[in-house]
């Protein structure tokens, strides 16, 4: 059940009218709903894998049970590490078991010895990594005693499971959303009319976008050796806008959803193609992710309070990590190793918190011309990575960068009527996020103090924007994740 | 709560308004100009009808995408030595369309089809011989989730008492009748389609290697392989239809859509002329049974009674492989096709002036 299909809008109004009229009569029973409702999400995609999700549960919460009993570390760490194995074990058969499989096979075969091994036919099941990140977290604090653990298994199920950031996120703490499922919550009309208009925002991402952008990426990339080098970056530049269209906006709608709900998620994107350098772009992109990484992987690691070429060591293991999370393909190891390249000078330097503050001072209209190049020159690095992301191997990554730094570069670049409106549309985005930038998403403040008609006609316009130009359907990218 | 509610509900109905408002002065005229069948892109005269509204043709081609994609306008156009001719044949059409559509563009120009011949395509029984009264205001549907029904294309020809009468009398399925119902009362759901499919559809360009021939008039061919499946299973049940249908009588094709396009045509001062358009193996597949063989000759006996012409252009050889997509011929041998129809409609023309 996609949030851009017809199906998710008969099941949204009622779940809500469920949550809020029917079964809100204790916390328990509203928790159950959740719960109830989440499983049936899920099951839209793939029933069979609901028993995943009600294992990874049980054993979750049964550890975190224990580990409040326990006091020798020794058992403590045990129960850690069962919890560890078992939910990475979970992502590892799925998601990567024929990927070193296949490669196993062609380094043996590299040695002159051939080994014969059948590779399994494996499903991944939908949000996989998310809802295992997530579950982990939870037992990590527990172990850290950072969180009390929970006694209620309701409402610990309705965490792992809850349906708006199941399948992509953004990947909650434990620590944020786990009390939310433990006390009452009351219908508040601002947090609500918020998520409506965060809602809003992310389904034009997406649909109008990500869909129209993954048009031309996928006729682009698929056919790449047939155009010239301008074609190529337009392609490249696609992608940017598409896979940032179809990730944040699914994240728009599920902290919109959630809202409506009346819980808080974490920002995952806050405008991270307006970032002036790449570290600055990995505090804003993905933020749920990258966050967990740090916490989780990083600092435990050692982090940056270490020799540099410990530091050097770290950054490169979480940023393989990170690729490697993306996807059981060479393309997604490269792509996290090439922006961890590209982020260890700031580190070294310690120039890594170098912009910290808001992207250009509310003061202007404008960036300074300082800014307009250092916010330029990363979305081009960024892009350049992106080209990995997408590619289908690194082969054909190489091949398609080798099609852009060739004599075609300046030819000028397919030109047709829907690309012109799209690129008039990813302007119009561009519009709307740059004034909106210093709210946690663009719809929240920025026509805040206007009259009414002027309100009325800015979210009509994107109302129509919507529904006269959306793309294709497509599935979100980030689900295969 | 209640004030969520109504905030929404609010904007939500000022929203409808203003979309409202928008489509009707904005894209419904270019929505209704697509539609209509003698003046949309795919209708071509070598003198455009819309440029002169008073202007009738000689020759008039009717009927679905096969004649579109088949054939050349402007050739026979050359070939008959600057004759009028109008192509317009398109994707989706139902008999039923083709009679309001012609009946509404004669309550325009009473004088349109004067001395004019209808070329209809005739590639043997289905909804031409089926009755006319259930089928006056029928609109194409498929039973295919891939392929979705096009009710929007009789919308120029209805007033409110023919939707009442579409409910009444047309065997479409009721999700038609309300989407069409939808369609017919609010200009913000058809225009959003018709802005949606434009925007989707606007860059054919980009699918290479494959002749596209919906310029033409004829289907999408970016997406041959599910055409190719979905004419299949349509072959197949149409078959089976036509063996679970009563035979073919005399009775029967009196009062069918055929008859009642017949009757229009030569009430208005023009005639009719039924020409074959060349069928793929599966689709002959669909009259190679013993009933169907039964039904044609009485089919043929009736239209001799009716004094309606049959034509099938000579020469023209293919093969299955010729078929881009089982319903369609390769836009390549369109030329051809219309060489040999022009010599047929030589030998007709002939034929009528000794006669």
């Amino acid at each position: 059940m996609l949030f851009n299909s017809f199906d998710f809008a008969i099941f949204l109004p009622i779940v809500f009218i469920g949550y809020w009229f029917l079964f809100n009569k204790t916390l328990k029973i509203q928790n159950l709903f959740i719960l109830v409702s989440s499983y049936f999400f899920y099951g839209c995609w793939d029933w069979r894998f609901l028993s995943l999700i009600l294992f990874s549960t049980i054993v979750d919460y049964l550890i975190g049970i224990g580990l409040s009993r326990k006091e020798n570390i020794t058992k403590r760490k045990l129960l850690l590490w069962i919890s560890i194995l078992m939910n990475l074990g979970f992502l590892g058969f799925f998601k990567y078991y024929n990927f070193f499989l296949h490669n196993f096979i062609t380094a043996f075969s590299f040695f002159g010895k051939e080994i014969s091994a059948n590779s399994l036919d494996i499903i991944l099941p939908v949000g996989i990594s998310f809802y295992t990140f997530q579950t982990l977290s939870y037992t990590i604090d527990v172990y850290k005693r950072k969180l009390e653990p929970i006694k209620d298994f309701i409402a610990f199920s309705a965490f792992v499971s809850f349906f708006p950031q199941l399948v992509a996120g953004p990947i909650e703490r434990a620590t944020n959303l786990l009390p939310q499922f433990q006390k009452n919550r009351i219908f508040k009309n601002d947090l609500a009319i918020d998520g409506v208009k965060q809602i809003l925002w992310g389904l034009f991402k997406k649909v109008v976008i990500a869909d129209n952008c993954a048009f031309f990426c996928n006729e682009i990339f698929n056919n790449s050796s047939s155009y010239n080098g301008s074609t190529l970056v337009l392609g490249a530049i696609f992608f940017s806008f598409q896979i940032y269209g179809d990730f944040s906006g699914y994240s728009d709608i599920a902290i919109g959803v959630a809202k409506l709900f009346g819980f808080k998620l974490m920002k995952n994107f806050l405008y991270p193609y307006f970032s002036r350098d790449i570290a600055e772009f990995w505090r804003r992109w993905h933020i749920s992710l990258t966050t967990w990484f740090r916490d989780y992987l990083y600092i435990p690691l050692g982090g940056s309070r270490a020799s540099k070429g410990v530091i050097v060591r770290n950054v490169l293991i979480v940023f393989l990590v990170s690729g490697f999370w993306h996807g059981a393909n060479w393309t997604f190891l490269f792509w996290g190793g090439l922006n961890g390249l590209l982020f260890l000078p700031l580190i070294i330097q310690k120039k890594n918190r170098k912009y910290t503050n808001d992207i250009s001072n509310s003061f202007y209209f404008l960036p300074s011309f300082k800014e307009f190049f250092s916010i330029l020159s990363t979305f081009a690095l960024v892009t350049l990575c992106w080209v990995f992301f997408r590619a289908e191997s690194l082969t054909h990554a190489f091949q398609y960068l080798n099609g852009i730094f060739s004599d075609t570069l300046f030819e000028p670049p397919l030109i047709t009527f829907k690309l012109g409106l799209l690129v008039l549309l990813i302007f119009y985005m561009i519009t709307i996020e740059w004034f909106g930038r210093f709210s946690e998403h663009p719809l929240k403040n920025l026509v805040k103090n206007r009259n009414i008609m002027f309100k009325i006609s800015f979210y009509s316009l994107i109302l129509i924007l919507t529904i006269w130009f959306s793309g294709k359907q497509q599935d979100f990218i980030y689900f295969q994740f | 709560m209640k004030t969520f509610f109504i905030k929404i509900i609010k904007h939500l109905f000022i929203f409808l308004i203003i979309l409202e408002i928008v489509s009707r002065v904005f894209i419904d005229p270019l929505f209704f100009f697509s539609l209509d069948t003698f003046r949309n892109k795919s209708c071509k005269t070598i003198k455009c009808i819309l440029e002169e509204p008073n202007d009738k043709p000689d020759y008039i081609f009717m009927g679905s995408s096969r004649v579109a994609a088949l054939v050349n306008l402007e050739l026979l156009t050359d070939l008959t030595g600057n004759k009028n001719v109008l192509n317009s044949a398109r994707g989706y059409m139902t008999p039923g369309i083709m009679i309001q559509a012609l009946k509404s563009k004669l309550r325009e120009t009473p004088d349109f089809l004067s001395d004019s011949k209808v070329f209809l395509e005739y590639y043997g029984q289905g909804s031409l011989t089926n009755l006319y009264i259930r089928d006056q205001l029928k609109v194409y549907e498929t039973y295919t989730m891939k392929y979705s029904s096009q009710p929007q294309f009789i919308l120029p020809y209805l007033n409110f008492s023919d939707l009442k009468d579409f409910w009444s009398v047309s065997s479409n399925s009721w999700k038609v009748k309300v989407n069409l119902t939808v369609l017919y009362f609010s200009a913000s759901y058809r225009c959003a389609l018709f802005m949606n499919e434009k925007f989707n559809y606007a860059d054919k360009v980009l699918y290479k290697g494959q002749s596209n021939v919906s310029e033409s008039g004829g289907i999408r061919s970016d997406d041959i392989e599910n055409t190719i499946q979905f004419a299949a299973i349509s072959a197949e049940k149409k078959k089976q239809r036509i063996l679970s249908e009563p035979y073919l009588t005399q009775e029967i094709l009196a009062e069918s859509s055929l008859s009642e396009l017949n009757n229009l045509v030569r009430e208005n001062g023009g005639e009719l002329v039924l020409f074959k358009t060349p069928l793929h193996s599966i689709s002959k597949e669909i009259f190679n049974t013993q009933k169907s063989k039964l039904n044609n000759q009485v089919f043929i006996k009736w239209l001799n009674t009716q004094k309606i012409n049959l034509i099938e252009p000579e020469n023209f050889n293919y093969k299955d492989e010729d078929f881009l997509d089982i319903l369609h011929i390769n836009p390549d041998r369109k030329d051809e096709y219309t060489h040999s129809l022009y010599n047929q409609i030589l030998v007709l023309e002939n034929l009528l002036i000794k006669n």
